[in-house]
């Protein structure tokens, strides 16, 4: 339910920079995404389609790189994919292990006029 | 729809009120549209709002076009920005004035009707000690809590988020302008009841506090580990229902540590006051 105001954030930042490089339209956001973030994906679309746009932004697309979250193991230093916050090192077993990428959340780039 | 001024827009609108100041009309309109302005409404070039005034937006009328006809291409602008950047920015600046001011401030979350605000009743009503709170109240409509809390004689402002699901630390950082808090004392910031989207938002607070209560489900941990995740403080609260339920305390603190092993517990019962006075010398500590 957050992700409407996640989408006007978005379009802020996007809008300010845009301006900032004399854009008149801004064609294209390209998101990083980690699948930790928070966000529910679909969700985010939906508030895309919906969210009320300036005229600069009026026809944009988005495209969202969705990262796969990896953790690491504080027993032995093993990295590995993951799905959850709470996951077991498949090394060595151990349950002590940490989020090291996956909760981004970020305007990577648009493309502008 | 604003209530207050009946004015049209689509953004999240945000009022804040502190209870025997109801009248006072002090609200946000949060439209993405670029221009600054409070009353700004992108639709509308001309239009008036209940309380009587009407005023005059300007709009440029250039046609944009959203392709290139020169042949030069587009740009692309690498950016790499956080998109939660300006509410963390906000937040350490909340962080610091609390830190200068030695003002505790606990961002409380929970899913609804935890009860959070008979806790919150509880520990200014209960501890018996001099200390000095001050509440900040998110719900998406209503003064009910403030009201509540209006009672127990503690300042208070209610912050109604309308559609939002969630405080973030622009919120509290107008909420806490208005509340003149003074130093050395406690800021409880209830949340608005939702496990899911306050998880995201750092209010600038001191310790996070997820507050479960026993009749959810020794599983609510699992079901939403962002939270529990993100929290420093866990208190299971109703605890005098135990007797009445099939509620494994320890199995909930166990689920609750797998994705946060430094969590730390209170069990209570606001509404006995069982276990109460552990959570008093807790935040005794935090602020003396």
């Amino acid at each position: 339910m957050h992700e409407l105001s996640i989408v006007m954030n978005i379009l802020d930042i996007v809008e300010e920079n845009a301006s900032k490089n004399n854009a008149v339209a801004v064609h294209e956001i390209e998101l990083d995404v980690g699948e930790l973030a928070g966000i529910e994906f679909d969700a985010l679309g939906f508030a895309f389609e919906n969210a009320e746009k300036t005229k600069m932004l009026k026809d944009v697309k988005f495209t969202v790189n969705r990262i796969t979250p990896v953790a690491r193991c504080s027993n032995c230093t093993h990295e590995f994919d993951t799905s959850a916050y709470y996951s077991e090192c498949p090394r060595c077993g151990s349950v002590k292990t940490t989020i090291v990428k996956g909760n981004e959340l970020k305007v990577r780039s648009f493309k502008m006029d | 729809m604003c209530t207050t001024c009946g004015c049209e827009q689509t953004g999240n609108t945000t009022k804040y009120t502190i209870p025997g100041r109801e009248g006072g009309h002090s609200h946000d309109h949060h439209h993405g549209d670029g221009h600054g302005n409070d009353h700004s409404h992108p639709h509308h070039n001309e239009h008036s709002h209940d309380h009587g005034h009407s005023h005059t937006h300007d709009h440029p009328h250039e046609h944009y076009h959203s392709h290139s006809h020169d042949g030069r291409g587009s740009k692309v602008v690498q950016l790499e920005q956080d998109v939660l950047a300006q509410n963390n920015l906000l937040a350490e600046r909340n962080r610091g004035y609390f830190e200068a001011k030695n003002i505790f401030a606990l961002n409380m979350v929970s899913s609804p009707g935890s009860g959070k605000t008979t806790l919150i009743e509880k520990i200014i009503t209960g501890s018996g000690r001099d200390m000095k709170f001050y509440v900040i109240e998110g719900d998406q409509q209503t003064m009910n809590d403030a009201r509540r809390i209006d009672a127990t004689g503690a300042p208070v402002i209610q912050v109604n988020t309308g559609s939002g699901c969630h405080l973030d630390a622009g919120m509290v950082n107008k909420a806490v302008k208005q509340l003149n808090v003074a130093d050395n004392s406690v800021l409880i910031i209830e949340n608005v009841g939702n496990l899911v989207c306050p998880s995201m938002f750092d209010l600038g607070e001191g310790r996070r506090i997820v507050v479960i209560s026993v009749t959810e489900g020794e599983d609510k941990p699992l079901k939403y580990p962002g939270m529990f995740h993100s929290s420093d403080i866990c208190v299971i609260n109703k605890i005098d229902l135990l007797p009445h339920l099939d509620f494994n305390l320890d199995k909930c603190r166990e689920y609750a540590l797998k994705f946060n092993h430094k969590l730390e517990f209170f069990t209570v019962s606001a509404t006995t006051g069982e276990g109460m006075d552990e959570l008093y010398n807790w935040i005794g500590e935090a602020i003396s």
